[in-house]
């Protein structure tokens, strides 16, 4: 989750690519790792593990006194997940189907990696404005590539509303969900677990070990020779405005998503209900198509900032918002809408509402927010690609282009950095948020 | 003996909840079991349901240990406190869910689930989803489910504590006529003594996980094991170390030149709770909502038959 979304692809061509490792060095194989078998398998693996968070977290809501009913009545482990479970997450498994079929279609970093002389919509928008410089086919592209992710959203909002609704009657203090580890299906399961965890060893396992190592001779070495070289590709200025422009981007977007739902879920203001909605859009359409709609937009009077740092800028906070007002949802609503009633009735304002309220019931969540926006930021590319101007490069784009120069182990150096400094902030925020928390207990 | 639990002991984090309780109930009866908040009835049917691991004794259904089984295969159902109905399905679908796992043909299973309806009067909901009914409702379609599938034996916790008092009677009513239809075996769980008294054959009080008493609900009242039962399904007025009277057994009767005076009267329905002051000490007493209704500072005197004396404990 912390590392831009092509990493997956990186890994596998360090793995198996021409010069792979388990391809050439241990199995001795030529094989042609690249074409629509790549693209396809590089897209499942990098979305599964944010589906499978997704996921977990639908499931940890499922009432444990279902489970435990139907096991009361005879059920067997197999017949639980089929009869209660798999129901009862078929919102959220079509959420994340959708989600992954509208990234996948806005893909264009995987295809353009190993896609090899096979093109798809999304790698053919890209070369047409990277190679061609020809914006209005770019622009014609990403609105092809638009409509059915827009189709996508409407059946996106419609399973998302039957997600809220999951609990269903009173619900046990009994927080987990237990079920006995028996059956064929718990053990293909923790199989296909055990595989997917492999993989992730296997991914985030040998970028570290490219970017430390040098081949001479058929062996590997340590050597610090990747990370020399790197600094051809990345100053110090580029990371500064890397990490710069992701915390702007992380605390704005958050701020802004704040400000909306707080006007909406407290004020219930009808204009910022539809800032949310129009603002949830950069979720689900793709990045490109952004980042074209600012060339555009930004290239004529009265507003002419292409090549500048701000439009850039104005891009990452206004992705941040799609993601962050679900989030600022999320966290407003556990705020009981009495405590701000409460506040107007013994006499006070709206600034002590923030102060007294707002702020300290939401503080957490927004720390959280703005970790996300942080590493999301890290980690973007698409929506951003086309609007950076060569001297203002950002980490990812760097990464970016050194692996379409086959620069594979430069690549894997500047990955590392990118999980580095996203795990620092991290560790930073959350021991801030310990921190805070130690002296406090909240009373609910 | 039908079922039949020996010695058990359930501990949390080294915290023993359940001390070496042993009872036996006959087939076809109900035990009620009776205890505060947290004396660990919950934890009780968790062990005879198997979703808890005991940490010693015996559990026997019809002479077969079942302490070690899984849930799933010890022919004991179990209707939650929190209905926990499958949201997905409609009534009819969650009344035959547990038939699924029994060997029955289509129409056995159409004809029990119809006879469920009938018995429960279910037909007018009998095709809405379990999402659009009552909570009333609702209870009676987790009772039917799990009455259905005909356990050898029925746990139930709290079943009707969600619900209000109306209801609460109805389905109280309701049960019994059920459980005596088809002769289950039942142990039912609540904190509250009425309806312990008007369900039970029999009564296990429990207190910190240890049997109090275990007996009819006449004799809990009228001859409590100990302190806490006496106090537990009642109220006591004491006379002297260890003699008491209940509210009930006290007459009060209107007298100016009478030494009690009433300090407050509590209106209840049927009855009205008096508190009078004789000789400096407090009594409860309480009456029939019938003839003369006392006010307070009306003076009265107090008398009382012999006979009614609890016995010394
Ligand atoms: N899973 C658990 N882990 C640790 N302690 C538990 C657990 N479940 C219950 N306890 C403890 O066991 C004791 C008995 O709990 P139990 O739920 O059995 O009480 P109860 O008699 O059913 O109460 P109530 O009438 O409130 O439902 C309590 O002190 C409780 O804190
Ligand atoms: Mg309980």
């Amino acid at each position: 989750m912390v590392s831009p979304p092509f990493v997956t692809s990186l890994a596998y061509i360090n793995l198996f690519g021409r010069r792979g490792l388990i391809t050439y060095d241990l199995l001795h194989l030529a094989f042609n790792p690249y074409g629509p078998q790549g693209i396809i398998l590089m897209q499942t693996v990098s979305f599964s593990s944010l589906n499978a968070l997704l996921l977990i977290s639908i499931t940890q809501r499922i009432n444990p006194g279902l489970i435990n009913s139907a096991r009361s009545l005879g059920a067997t482990p197999t017949r639980i997940l089929l009869d209660v479970i798999i129901p009862a997450i078929k919102p959220g498994i079509m959420v994340v189907a959708l989600v992954s079929f509208i990234r996948s279609l806005a893909d264009f970093q995987t295809p353009t990696i190993i896609g090899g002389s096979y093109q798809v919509l999304a790698s053919a928008g890209y070369y047409a404005m990277i190679s061609m410089g020809n914006l209005h086919l770019a622009a014609l592209i990403n609105i092809t590539l638009a409509i059915p992710a827009i189709i996508g959203f409407f059946i996106y909002i419609h399973y998302n509303r039957s997600l809220t609704m999951l609990q269903h009657g009173l619900v046990d203090n009994q927080r987990e969900l237990i079920l006995p580890k028996r059956g064929l299906l718990w053990y293909s399961s923790t199989l296909v677990s055990v595989i997917f965890y492999l993989v992730l060893v296997l991914q985030y396992g040998s970028i570290f070990l490219n970017a430390i190592t040098e081949q001479r001779w058929g062996h590997y070495y340590f050597s610090l020779g990747p990370i020399e070289q790197t600094a051809f590709f990345i100053s110090p200025e580029i990371i500064g405005r890397t990490i710069g422009y992701s915390i702007i981007a992380g605390f704005l977007g958050s701020l802004i998503s704040f400000l909306i739902v707080y006007y909406h879920q407290v004020h219930h203001s009808q204009l910022m209900k539809l800032l949310e909605m129009v603002g949830t859009l950069p979720y689900i359409l793709p990045g490109t198509f952004f980042g074209l709609g600012y060339l555009y937009a930004f290239s004529t009077k009265p507003l002419i900032l292409t090549g500048t740092a701000t439009i850039v800028i104005i891009n990452l906070i206004f992705k941040q918002v799609a993601f962050a007002t679900k989030a600022a949802n999320a966290v407003v609503t556990q705020v009981p809408t009495t405590y701000f009633k409460s506040i107007y009735d013994l006499g006070g304002s709206t600034i002590a509402e923030w102060r007294d309220v707002f702020f300290p019931l939401t503080k957490r969540g927004f720390a959280l927010t703005f970790l996300n926006g942080f590493i999301s930021t890290m980690t973007t590319i698409g929506s951003i690609i086309f609007l950076v101007h060569p001297g203002q490069e950002l980490l990812t784009l760097v990464m970016f282009d050194v692996v379409q120069q086959n620069e594979y182990q430069v690549a894997s150096v500047i990955a590392c950095f990118i999980i580095l400094i996203c795990l620092i902030v991290a560790g930073i925020v959350i021991a801030l948020i310990n921190l805070t928390e130690r002296n406090r207990s909240h009373v609910f | 003996m039908f079922f039949e639990v020996k010695d058990l002991n359930k501990k949390y984090h080294h915290q023993e909840i359940i001390h070496r309780l042993s009872f036996a109930i006959d087939k076809g009866e109900i035990l009620i079991v009776l205890g505060p908040s947290g004396c660990g009835k919950s934890t009780l049917l968790s062990c005879i349901n198997g979703f808890e691991k005991v940490n010693g004794g015996q559990i026997l259904l019809e002479q077969q240990d079942i302490t070690t089984l899984p849930p799933e295969e010890r022919n004991v159902s179990t209707v939650f406190q929190t209905y926990s109905l499958f949201p997905n399905m409609t009534v009819r679908q969650n009344l035959a869910y547990g038939l699924k796992f029994q060997k029955l043909g289509k129409s056995q299973r159409d004809q029990l689930v119809n006879k469920m309806i009938s018995l429960l009067q279910l037909e007018s909901i009998a095709d809405m989803s379990v999402t659009e009914i009552s909570g009333g409702q609702q209870q009676r379609v987790a009772l039917g489910r799990s009455l259905i599938i005909r356990p050898k034996l029925l746990l139930l916790d709290e079943p009707f504590s969600n619900l209000d008092a109306n209801l609460r009677l109805r389905l109280r009513r309701e049960l019994r006529r059920v459980q005596q239809q088809l002769k289950m075996t039942m142990i039912f769980v609540t904190h509250d003594q009425q309806e312990a008294f008007a369900l039970g054959d029999k009564i296990l009080l429990i207190n910190d996980g240890r049997l109090q008493q275990l007996a009819t609900g006449t004799e809990i009242y009228d001859e409590p094991a100990n302190q806490f039962v006496l106090k537990f399904v009642g109220t006591v007025n004491w006379l002297g170390q260890s003699r008491y009277l209940r509210p009930e057994n006290i007459t009060l009767t209107p007298d100016p030149h009478g030494e009690g005076i009433i300090t407050q009267a509590v209106f209840q329905g049927p009855t009205i709770d008096y508190q009078v002051n004789l000789h400096r000490h407090t009594y409860q007493v309480t009456c029939l909502n019938r003839g003369h209704r006392f006010n307070v500072n009306e003076r009265v005197t107090i008398s009382y038959h012999e006979k009614e004396l609890g016995k010394e404990l």
